[in-house]
């Protein structure tokens, strides 16, 4: 029963029809189609419409025993007639017959539904009871169990009206009268105990949602075994370079990375991952050592002069490098004073002059002091600091000592393998100042 | 109407006369008062429920769609089908109309129209006109340029509309 604002209005009649047909609301089989039928067909047809979601078909054809001019409370009770006649239990009333005998129960129902089949709020609850009012009294009288179906959001104004109406007050009491006050269309066949009668539409649901899960599982597997293919991939490329650093074959272990350097995209990864932790370990050597340059002078004279500890000393002081090494554990370090003299001038020498290299070990806390004997030449100090003992590093301060060309290789092969390093310069320098 | 508007009518529905020139002088002997054809074009609503009755006049038919033609209205020619079996689907490079049956009664019909293009004109009525036998039907409102309603075949209109030798307006 769909009540309105002037009369109660029962359903005759509800045929699919053709779907290029429009859905149509008329009055007990005219051929005049009402007002609401353009918002029926919106109601009916998917996507904006639920019906054709509901019973799978897209056009329908609703006779009414009175006209319905406007308003969208009707959408309920058309809704419930809809899917009770998908499943064969819908009486349909006769034009000046509301009531049909053989019925045992009547559903009366107002309220607008959304998308979701939520149940919204309907207005002039009062006004649409009142004009049932008589068709309860003969629903009562002829034992017809009646459904008062509504929104949940019409609670109050419904007992507001209950209480007007003491009769419907006690047939509430009595049950004759079943107040169903939903959120959800699916409430409804829940109280009505046929849940079946959407069961289609909740397994739709319940299979996406199952479905959703499904997909989701195979996702996170998905990521999974990608992130296990890219681990396993990154670790086949990783452990060739950890074993040729173990085994110091720094030649190899360099080309290597040069190749991975400009490779497959696993191989620059790898490259960029190993250069980035040898970093982070050459970065923590250099931090763990501590460099101070201490000047001083043996004459008397030029005691006080030389004294003075800054980055600027007098020429006449003779100057220590005091390397500190300020962690726990042991240091090896390699000096090398390389001066301009091997590095620029004089080519034919540099295969002659013996490199000037300071080698040594550090113990944790401790400091080791190397003596820079006054030069009147600059000085540049090539440090190298490991925790391991690596032979090799003469030789390759000694290529640089030789060859400054080789000075920029050298770092990358020292970074490459995570060793610290610092390169310090000691310059000459005469100062004129403007005295008057 | 005021009377300037009805003088420009009655200047306006002589022009027509003039400009006729299918009409010999018997047939204006046939009483045709253009001056009211013209003011049945002008009010369409108001003459609504008369208007069938109207088109029964030979005449004044053909003098009425004259004007619709000429005033601007949606129109389909005869079909160029040599069939005299009824033609359930129409089209034209102005609108379709597709005559489907109902499942609720074997004889009843929805005519269906869907117009291809924008109109600004006001759309009110369905016209058929075959062998100087015409009618109109009301037309419920255009939503998204398609309209519908529902006819029964033992309807004139039903004959009409699925006849391949109707002209058809929508004005």
């Amino acid at each position: 029963m769909i009540p309105t604002t002037i009369d109660l209005v029962g359903i005759t009649d509800i045929i699919q029809e053709d779907p290029l047909v429009s859905s149509v609301i008329c009055e007990n089989n005219t051929l005049e189609a009402l007002p609401i039928s353009s918002q029926y067909n919106s109601f009916v047809k998917s996507p904006t419409g639920i019906i054709e979601k509901l019973t799978g078909h897209r056009s329908y054809r609703v006779d009414l025993t009175k006209p319905i001019q406007d308003g969208k409370s009707w959408q309920l009770p058309i809704a419930i007639a809809h899917i009770f006649q998908k499943n064969n239990i819908l009486s349909f009333s006769k034009e000046k017959q509301l009531l049909k005998n053989m019925s045992d129960q009547v559903i009366w129902a107002s309220g607008t539904i959304n998308a979701k089949l939520d149940i919204k709020k309907i207005n002039y609850v009062d006004q649409k009871i009142q004009h049932s009012i008589e068709f309860f009294n003969s629903c009562i009288k002829s034992k017809v169990f009646i459904n008062l179906v509504m929104s949940i959001e019409n609670k109050e104004d419904l007992n507001n009206t209950l209480e007007k109406y003491q009769f419907l007050k006690n047939a509430v009491n009595e049950n004759k009268i079943k107040v169903i006050l939903i959120k959800n269309l699916y409430d409804l066949f829940d109280h009505l105990n046929l849940k079946n009668f959407l069961k289609k539409n909740i397994k739709t649901r319940h299979v996406l949602k199952k479905r959703k899960f499904f997909l989701s599982i195979v996702a996170i597997v998905f990521i999974v075994a990608l992130v296990a293919l890219m681990i396993s991939s990154i670790w086949t490329k990783t452990s060739p370079l950890i074993s040729l650093n173990e085994k110091k074959k720094y030649s190899i272990l360099l080309t290597t990375l040069k190749t991975y350097r400009y490779g497959d995209l696993t191989e620059r990864v790898v490259a960029y991952i190993y250069d980035y932790i040898q970093t982070i370990q050459s970065d923590e050597i250099n931090k763990q050592m501590k460099l101070n340059f201490i000047s001083y002078s043996e004459i008397e004279l030029n005691k006080k002069q030389c004294a003075n500890n800054s980055n600027f000393i007098d020429s006449v002081c003779n100057l220590n490098l005091e390397i500190i090494n300020t962690g726990k554990g042991p240091v090896f370090i390699w000096a090398l004073k390389m001066s301009n003299y091997n590095s620029k001038n004089n080519i034919n020498n540099k295969t002659i002059k013996k490199s000037d290299i300071v080698n040594g070990m550090i113990q944790g806390n401790e400091a080791f002091l190397i003596d820079l004997q006054n030069s009147q030449e600059p000085i540049k100090l090539f440090l190298v600091y490991s925790k391991v003992f690596d032979i090799k590093i003469i030789d390759w301060l000694k290529n640089v000592d030789r060859e400054n060309s080789l000075l920029e290789t050298t770092i990358k092969r020292l970074k490459s393998l995570g060793y610290g390093f610092t390169i310090s310069e000691i310059k000459n320098v005469k100062l004129i100042q403007e005295l008057i | 109407m005021e009377i300037k508007d009805s003088i420009s009518n009655t200047f306006l529905a002589l022009n027509y006369i003039s400009l006729s020139q299918n009409y010999s002088s018997s047939i204006t002997q046939a009483k045709l008062n253009f001056k009211r054809v013209w003011e049945v074009f002008l009010n369409p609503i108001k003459y609504q429920d008369k208007i069938n009755e109207m088109l029964k006049d030979k005449v004044f038919a053909k003098a009425y769609f004259m004007i619709l033609q000429n005033e601007g209205c949606i129109y389909q020619p005869k079909l160029r089908a040599a069939s005299n079996d009824k033609v359930f689907f129409r089209s034209s490079s102005e609108f379709k109309i597709e005559i489907v049956k109902s499942n609720k009664n074997k004889n009843v019909y929805y005519i269906i129209i869907n117009l291809i293009n924008d109109t600004k004109l006001p759309l009110l009525n369905l016209y058929v006109i075959c062998d100087n036998i015409s009618e109109s039907k009301k037309l419920p409102k255009f939503n998204n340029k398609r309209a519908q309603m529902i006819i029964k075949d033992n309807d004139n209109f039903f004959d009409l509309i699925t006849n391949p030798n109707t002209e058809i307006f929508i004005r």
